[in-house]
């Protein structure tokens, strides 16, 4: 009688616990994935590819070509995401008592840095929608999407655009794949976390092709709504970073 | 950045047709307004010694605003996209 009161009393806090750390991981995921969804140049890219594509093939063959684009971007999403997820998962094996206080406030400085420079600097002055990138890089690119026609080089740009935004994303994606490792359930859960993750950031190149093939929209349309837009954008992804690194001090480093 | 550029007409136009063709408008008007428009950023800058590409930007949407918005806002914009 004694021993099962003892277990009634003690069950409630540990399955407290475990949907708060489940929670917890989920809040994390959520912001990081918006974080990687709220970034720019791949769809950008994607945007001018598509509007110079349009002029040479038709819209079934363009809704083809631009799948590519997608899967190179989306590809390079993968590689990173996996390759980070099999790197911290062998860290962890081989140390598993490592004392993470410090490399999770590295990680939170990082990203606090890049919101206030997401706040400060991701959009150029200016009336367009120009990036923080060099703009010979930018120029580059801009040529290499109005030249390319072969299904591989668009795949190639699409990876391309993919790796420009590291910078921004590699943080992101370094807490996103802690938080995938240290979630319960390895055999179903963390693969689904990880398609989860793979396919949200494919919504915002998505929305580019749903614009310019179902709703018609031309590349001016498009470029005219994203400059009004840009100063909430800019503020949003900022906030987005600064609260992923108040959340990861909070929660994971105190 | 200004960047000191030569006039071509042909290359110019050639460039636009592209935008045109990529916005959607038929190539028939196309080709009347970008010709008229061509022509009309010719007689703007015939009287600069230096053509710098911000003073080409600037005369190439003056003239095409007066055809089509969308086309000028492209062309103008076509670099700043990211």
């Amino acid at each position: 009688m004694e021993a099962s009161r003892i277990i009634l009393e003690s069950k409630p806090p540990t399955c407290y616990n475990l949907s708060m750390d489940v929670l917890t991981s989920v809040g994390i995921l959520v912001l990081a994935v918006l974080a990687c969804a709220f970034l720019k140049v791949a769809p950008s890219v994607f945007t001018v590819f598509y509007h110079y594509a349009s002029a040479k093939n038709s819209r079934d063959k363009l809704l083809d070509l631009s799948s590519y684009f997608i899967i190179g971007a989306e590809a390079m999403y993968a590689v990173i995401l996996f390759l980070l997820y099999f790197s911290l998962f062998y860290f962890y094996e081989d140390n598993p008592s490592i004392d993470m206080f410090l490399p999770i406030c590295i990680l939170a400085g990082v990203l606090g840095t890049l919101g206030i420079f997401a706040w400060c600097f991701y959009y150029r002055k200016g009336d367009a929608t120009e990036l923080y990138i060099p703009r010979r890089f930018a120029k580059s690119l801009v040529a290499q999407a109005k030249a390319v026609k072969k299904p591989s080089d668009i795949f190639a740009l699409g990876l391309a655009s993919g790796l420009t935004e590291m910078f921004f994303i590699l943080p992101v994606l370094i807490v996103a794949v802690t938080e995938i490792i240290n979630f319960p359930g390895r055999a179903i859960w963390q693969p689904l976390l990880m398609i989860f993750f793979i396919i949200i950031t494919m919504v915002p190149l998505m929305n580019v092709r749903k614009q310019f093939h179902f709703s018609r929209k031309n590349l001016a349309e498009i470029e005219r709504e994203r400059v009004k837009n840009k100063t909430l954008h800019r503020i949003v992804l900022g906030a987005i970073y600064v609260s992923l690194a108040i959340t990861l001090i909070i929660l994971r480093a105190l | 950045m200004n960047e000191i550029v030569i006039f071509d007409k042909a290359a110019l136009s050639k460039e636009m047709k592209l935008e045109a063709k990529a916005l959607g408008i038929p190539v028939g008007a196309a080709e009347v307004f970008i010709k008229k428009s061509v022509d009309g950023v010719g007689k703007k800058l015939s009287n600069r010694k230096i053509i710098t590409n911000k003073d080409l930007e600037r005369a190439v949407y003056t003239e095409l605003k007066k055809y089509n918005a969308d086309l000028a806002y492209v062309c103008k914009n076509r670099d700043k996209i990211f």
